[in-house]
């Protein structure tokens, strides 16, 4: 993970900054991870947010 | 009475009136601004000559009987909507010099209506903290006592209209931005529903959570700006073409029968007793007006914080990854630090928190406002911190994160929410509460809101 902002991003970041950083995403990461196993199903995507704003109650 | 101590309407009121002129008010604004803007450092650009030439043909076109519902009334704006022209920094030391060959429709809108805009106003750096705070052109001040924090990141804004500079501002809000520092400086500050207001030649924080809003000293106030701003604009695909109420209209001061309900909950855990004390008697008034307060629970709303977080700094990574590149020592650490952790999540987890959005959305709305119109929560759950104890020292990252506490997760949700003010704390300070709605029910908040504020007096308390 760590590799990301810099081989991909190209953003170089000194290692603290680095280590903040990865730390908080890693946490996250896992987080989100789970709760979308958790519930996300193949048919949600992010538009149906919006049908769902506009849907009358 | 100093006509800069009315409200929006009651200005605009007196100018048809002919109490006095759009130049007595434009004029009267621009010294204000001079006297106060330095010590409350909340004041980007003054653009005085427009606003006087702008203020001279809105009288001479009322004269001519042409006359819209912000006809004269000087108006200034967060600094990061775009005015074809002028410089425009968002704060940053980035964009110092960044001069837009466009203009943000809500500002065209507001111009359609007559407002006079007299400048624009401080914020924290490209919008990114909840107490204002801005490395390099200093932090704004709270008005109320200079010590404190004026709330961000519409700082400026806040501040401005607390200190009776103008009469309202727009604001952006993707994590709290208009909400804080209405709280913190005790005014109104509405964030609309996602989508219901242009974000056309605004700066983006976050494209999925950006809202614009009003900040201002009234309900009505607020309701009367966002008459002219809400609707769609072709040149923001994202705005919906949801039909727009006509929301002043609707203020007929009546909440009985008004469902209230009161999360308890996650949205206390932070606050002391004499917030808790304030938010109490703000749901005394509204019972005393007819409305029914009843107890509702709400979901996982660490949850929710944690998928906004994933959309606010993969979005912001987004818009400043070339500038992380190119320019990350014209970046605050903070301001860095914040944004950052954007460039660690892979796609599918951004897509994961956007794919979640409408069931937990729907989860929120069908549990937390089940059988009620709106929702009442703190606004900030923590007295209003002083600038050295927000920017210095061990407890900097609570206190930045516990100020969004009651608010970010409502971005995610992309409901509207209204923070009015509701008394002070023991050092003075302003302390608000927050209504939250259904999507596009910001009608129904303003009218609570409106009534609220008729038979409370703290939103005509004033600064000294």
């Amino acid at each position: 993970m760590e590799n990301i902002p810099q081989d991909l991003q190209q953003v170089a970041m000194p290692p603290d900054e680095l280590e903040r950083a990865s730390a908080m995403a890693k946490a996250t990461n896992q987080k989100v991870r789970a709760a979308a196993d958790q519930r996300l199903r193949f048919e949600d995507e992010p538009a149906g947010y919006l049908a769902f704003l506009h849907k009358k109650p | 009475m100093n006509a800069l101590d009315l409200s929006l309407t009651d200005a605009a009121d007196g100018l048809v009136r002919g109490d006095f002129t759009s130049v007595d008010l434009t004029r009267a604004a621009l010294e204000r601004a001079r006297e106060l803007g330095g010590k409350l450092n909340c004041i980007a650009r003054l653009d005085a000559d427009d606003a006087l030439q702008q203020a001279e043909t809105a009288d001479r076109e009322r004269k001519q009987g042409k006359r819209g519902p912000l006809h004269g009334v000087p108006l200034a704006h967060k600094d990061l909507f775009y005015l074809r022209g002028k410089t425009v920094a968002s704060g940053s030391k980035i964009r110092r010099d960044f001069v837009p060959d466009t203009t943000a429709t809500v500002l065209t809108r507001l111009a359609g209506a007559g407002a006079i805009n007299i400048g624009s106003l401080h914020m924290a750096e490209f919008a990114f903290s909840p107490t204002g705070y801005n490395e390099h052109y200093g932090h704004a001040r709270n008005p109320w006592n200079t010590a404190h924090v004026p709330g961000g990141s519409s700082s400026g804004s806040g501040a401005a209209v607390a200190a009776r500079i103008v009469y309202g501002s727009l604001g952006t809000d993707t994590g709290g931005s208009i909400r804080h520092p209405a709280a913190m400086c005790g005014v109104t500050g509405l964030k609309p529903t996602v989508t219901r207001v242009s974000r056309a030649g605004a700066m983006p924080l976050s494209f999925s959570l950006d809202c614009v809003g009003p900040l201002a000293r009234t309900a009505r106030d607020c309701a009367r700006i966002m008459d002219v701003i809400a609707g769609a604009d072709a040149a923001d695909p994202t705005s919906s073409s949801e039909p727009v109420p006509h929301y002043e209209a609707a203020l007929d001061g009546n909440v009985r029968g008004l469902r209230i309900g009161l999360a308890r909950g996650y949205y206390y855990d932070p606050v002391p007793p004499e917030i808790a004390r304030a938010l109490e008697e703000s749901l005394d008034a509204l019972r005393s007006q007819g409305a029914t307060v009843v107890e509702v629970k709400v979901p996982d709303i660490d949850l929710i914080n944690t998928l906004m977080h994933v959309l606010m700094t993969v979005e912001a990574a987004t818009v400043h990854r070339k500038w992380l590149q190119t320019r990350r020592n014209d970046y605050s650490l903070q301001v860095r630090s914040r944004i950052e952790p954007g460039l660690f999540y892979p796609a599918t987890r951004y897509l994961e928190a956007l794919s979640m959005r409408a069931a937990i959305t729907r989860e929120f709305v069908d549990t937390a406002m089940k059988g009620v119109d709106v929702l009442h929560i703190p606004a900030i759950p923590i007295p209003t911190p002083t600038i050295q104890d927000s920017t210095t020292g061990p407890d900097v990252m609570r206190i930045i994160g516990t100020l969004g506490h009651c608010t970010r997760g409502i971005n995610y949700l992309g409901l509207p929410a209204i923070s009015v003010p509701t008394g002070f704390d023991g050092k003075g300070l302003p302390i608000g509460f927050q209504l939250v709605g259904r999507p596009f029910a910001e009608a129904a908040l303003l009218r609570a809101a409106d009534a609220y504020q008729r038979v409370t007096d703290w939103h005509q308390k004033k600064p000294k």
